[in-house]
């Protein structure tokens, strides 16, 4: 025979204390908003006390950059850079310039000699003209061939770049010839 | 109000959505970017301070090496002569044509002018045509132009002119001591007419500013009394080994 259990009452209670066992859905979704508010606090209270740091960083290192001292000290050495740099150009700008200077031909006696010595006793100089490191010597010569020899003489010093002479004029008046001849200097002597 | 499940969640979702974006927005985000400025500056001031502290102790480095620089490069532009204006230049050149008597006849001076200074002025003409260049090319013959020094270098140059009366012989001489001047004062261009005695020289000044002043200062404070008649001994040989 079966058997009906009629104590409703406890069944009721075992229901009750089922119900209370069971969180609501309303609670866990509160639990989680707060969750949530909590979790990006935390961030955020993070990344203001890293800024809190970086800002303590900051100030410091300002204080020791605009220190006076610093920036004296600072502005004299940047003086000192830009000086050395100006000199650097100064150095490079003069490059060569002595030596283009000493290159320059000398009219001195060191040429004047090499022109009197290599002279065939006939020619005589009547005007001697240094300019642009050309030699022009007007000169006059009892025979025709003398211009030639004085020139071949010259070339034969390897004292110039080149000599030579656009030909020469018989004075009848003087009894003599008259020529120019060139001599082009070389440099570095 | 009873709020049913569906309800609910859908009121949960919205809240999530509302506050995260809320605190993003208006918390978050802002903090991030003040975090970037602030990490940008310190990065900044960190790598000012980095060039600070290897600056700093290079200091009296630097001082040594602008010191030892000025006198190298004072020394090189010494090579060539201080600015001078021709009255001062007049005090190299007038106790020297007294020295050797000459009579100044006639003198022109120019004002200084910026130039480039060449080491040759004028080269010998040559003549150029296509079997002169194969047959130099096969002796692989150098063009000697090639071998002479230049210069980019911009300087002031004044040219002073002399007139003079005066013996050959007295005119080596006078050149001759200015070759040994050893200076950037050179004779750029000089003649001599052996008819009348007259000599020029025409110097060329080649100056530039100096950095620091000559160790061997030339003193123009003095009055110098030049004469001269022109004349000269007969003895007087510039060519004494077999020049005439």
């Amino acid at each position: 025979m079966k058997k009906h259990d009629m104590n409703l009452l406890e069944r009721y209670r075992s229901e009750q204390k089922k119900k209370a066992n069971t969180t609501s859905p309303i609670r866990i979704y509160f639990i989680l908003i707060v969750a949530a508010i909590l979790i990006l606090g935390a961030y955020a209270l993070k990344i203001v006390i890293e800024n809190n740091s970086m800002n303590q960083e900051i100030t410091t290192l300002k204080s020791y950059i605009q220190n006076p001292n610093v920036v004296e000290k600072m502005a004299g050495i940047k003086k000192i850079q830009d000086n050395i740099k100006v000199l650097d150009e100064i150095e490079n700008e003069v490059t060569n310039l002595d030596l283009v200077i000493d290159y320059r031909p000398k009219f001195d006696s060191r040429i004047l000699d090499v022109i009197y010595y290599e002279r065939p006793n006939d020619i005589k100089f009547t005007f001697l003209e240094f300019a642009e490191n050309t030699i022009t010597i007007e000169m006059t010569g009892k025979r025709p061939s003398d211009f030639s020899n004085y020139v071949l003489r010259l070339q034969r010093t390897y004292k110039f770049a080149d000599v030579s002479y656009a030909g020469y004029t018989y004075d009848k008046e003087k009894g003599l010839y008259t020529g120019t001849i060139v001599c082009v200097m070389k440099g570095g002597n | 109000m009873k709020v049913s499940k569906r309800e609910a969640f859908l009121l949960f979702v919205l809240a999530i959505i509302g506050i995260v974006g809320m605190m993003l927005a208006f918390v978050i985000f802002p903090l991030l970017n003040s975090n970037s400025t602030l990490s940008a500056s310190l990065y900044d001031l960190q790598n000012q301070k980095l060039v600070i502290d290897t600056t700093l102790p290079n200091e009296s480095n630097l001082k040594k090496k602008l010191d030892s620089r000025l006198i190298e490069v004072s020394d090189k532009l010494h090579e060539l002569e201080a600015p001078i204006n021709e009255a001062q230049f007049e005090q190299w050149v007038l106790p020297l044509t007294t020295k050797y008597n000459m009579r100044v006849l006639n003198t022109i001076f120019t004002e200084p002018e910026v130039v480039n200074p060449l080491a040759i002025e004028n080269l010998p003409s040559q003549e150029y045509y296509v079997i002169r260049e194969l047959v130099e090319k096969y002796k692989a013959v150098v063009d000697s132009s090639d071998n002479y020094p230049e210069t980019a270098a911009m300087v002031l140059l004044s040219q002073h002119t002399y007139e003079v009366s005066t013996t050959y012989a007295r005119f080596v001489f006078f050149l001759d001591e200015v070759a040994k001047w050893n200076t950037s004062i050179i004779i750029s261009s000089s003649s001599y007419d052996y008819v009348d005695a007259i000599g020029t020289f025409t110097f060329d000044l080649y100056s530039i500013h100096q950095l620091l002043p000559s160790e061997v200062e030339r003193d123009y404070t003095k009055d110098i009394i030049a004469s001269g008649t022109g004349k000269g001994s007969s003895n007087e040989d510039p060519h004494p080994e077999g020049g005439k």
